[in-house]
């Protein structure tokens, strides 16, 4: 008997999980997907909460998480499991004192990878960006989610050559639209074997509820953050549009410097600009980064009061270091 | 020569003395003689059959042995098979928080 030792993963909120109606509505319907047997594959733009939501729907299932990441390097082998190292074994017979029998063999040593194990063991899987990996590499799942049995390479030397997947074996997937850089298209065969839910942004309330309590602000101040950030998102003049991690990051920058969007003055304004510019737009062109801040200095005129013009004097031009300190 | 009909000589039925000539009258002398001879072809035949029997007992241990070093290889080659295949898994659990 040789001891293996596996890591696997218990996903747990943390004490700022916001889990609103709209997503109760959205982890609901997917544990149904998950409960009636099938995967469940969640799609979307960055930003759309979709590994949060794998990992939430993974915790109520109470299986130890198996994780894996899509990347373009992957091969089957990378899911299944290879030959990693030798054993070496000896045995030395002095069973009889005349006699001296030695017997040595050497043998590779096979090593379970992670899909492997999830199988064998009935754990969940929350296989995230999954079409970052090439199509072929994933070929493995095809069976596993249609005819629930896993074929292993006949040089694995163990037991049988195909692999029962336990009963409680489930398995989520994350992806971004096609279009996005480094992202292969999904295989057909693989969509057709599992629940697709796309996921967009999430509802005003959602967004305002995760800034607050990432952020630690007031409500009303969260509420001012995610109108700037929705408004850039909907203006519609954006290269690439804006995500709850922008407002997450403008709240909490406001926060350590201890500054209110309501009254921010001008370092607001700057702290709006940096984030929301940057993030919107990829290449970072001049006239679209003009464009950008010009919407975004009106979002943030708009949501303060008083005007920035009239602000406390102490606020306009302050340091970073200094607001902060 | 095969000698019958002793009746002095009980529990003898038959005498294999070896020699061409015996006297015609039996004498004690004869029966001594006869008996020596007796003797001796039981103790022969008892080495003999001390020596079968020496035999037999080397048989027998030599079986006892590879016996046993049948069953210790059996044994051996079962619990090698144990050891490679049945796995303890122990979990080792990270929390992920989200």
């Amino acid at each position: 008997m040789y001891q293996e030792m596996t890591t696997v993963l218990e996903p747990a909120p943390l004490p700022d999980f916001v889990e609103t109606a709209f997503v109760k509505t959205l982890s609901d319907r997917a544990l149904a997907y998950i409960q009636a047997g099938f995967p469940v594959h969640f799609r979307g733009v960055s930003g759309t909460g979709k590994t949060t939501l794998a990992l939430h729907l993974a915790s109520k299932l109470a299986r130890p998480v198996v994780l894996i990441h899509g990347d373009e390097e992957f091969t089957t082998s990378d899911l299944v499991g290879g030959e990693y190292g030798y054993r070496f074994r000896k045995v030395v017979d002095r069973f009889q004192s005349r006699v001296l029998k030695t017997e040595e063999d050497m043998t590779k040593r096979w090593v379970d990878n992670r899909l492997t194990v999830a199988c064998r063991y009935g754990l969940t899987l929350v296989y995230d960006e999954f079409s970052r990996s090439r199509p072929e590499a994933n070929n493995i799942l095809l069976s596993i989610l249609q005819e629930k049995i896993m074929d292993l390479p006949v040089g694995r030397g163990m037991d049988e050559p195909y692999l029962k997947v336990h009963p409680d074996f489930h398995a989520i997937f994350t992806s971004n639209p096609e279009e996005y850089a480094g992202v292969h298209r999904t295989q057909d065969a693989l969509r057709d074997r599992m629940v697709t839910m796309d996921l967009d942004h999430f509802d005003f309330a959602t967004e305002v509820a995760i800034t607050q309590a990432k952020s630690k602000l007031a409500k009303r101040e969260a509420e001012r953050i995610v109108q700037i950030v929705r408004g850039l998102r909907e203006s519609g003049k954006c290269e690439y549009l804006p995500t709850i991690r922008a407002s997450i990051m403008i709240a909490r920058t406001c926060k350590s410097l201890n500054i209110s969007p309501s009254r921010g003055g001008a370092l607001f304004g700057e702290i709006c600009q940096d984030i929301l510019a940057s993030q919107s737009s990829r290449v970072g062109s001049k006239t679209n980064q003009n464009k950008v801040r010009e919407i975004v200095r009106n979002l943030v005129q708009a949501q303060i009061s008083p005007p920035i013009a009239t602000l406390d004097p102490p606020l306009v031009g302050k340091s970073l270091k200094g607001a902060h300190a | 020569m095969i000698v019958k009909g002793s009746a002095s000589i009980r529990g003898v039925s038959s005498i294999h003395t070896g020699r061409s000539s015996v006297p015609r009258n039996r004498s004690t002398s004869l029966d001594i003689f006869l008996l020596e001879k007796e003797e001796e072809r039981l103790n022969r035949q008892d080495r003999v059959f001390m020596n079968t029997h020496a035999k037999i007992l080397a048989r027998i241990e030599a079986i006892r042995v590879e016996l046993e070093k049948r069953e210790a290889t059996r044994t051996r080659a079962r619990e090698s098979q144990q050891r490679n295949t049945t796995a303890r898994v122990e979990w080792k659990k990270i929390k992920l928080k989200y």
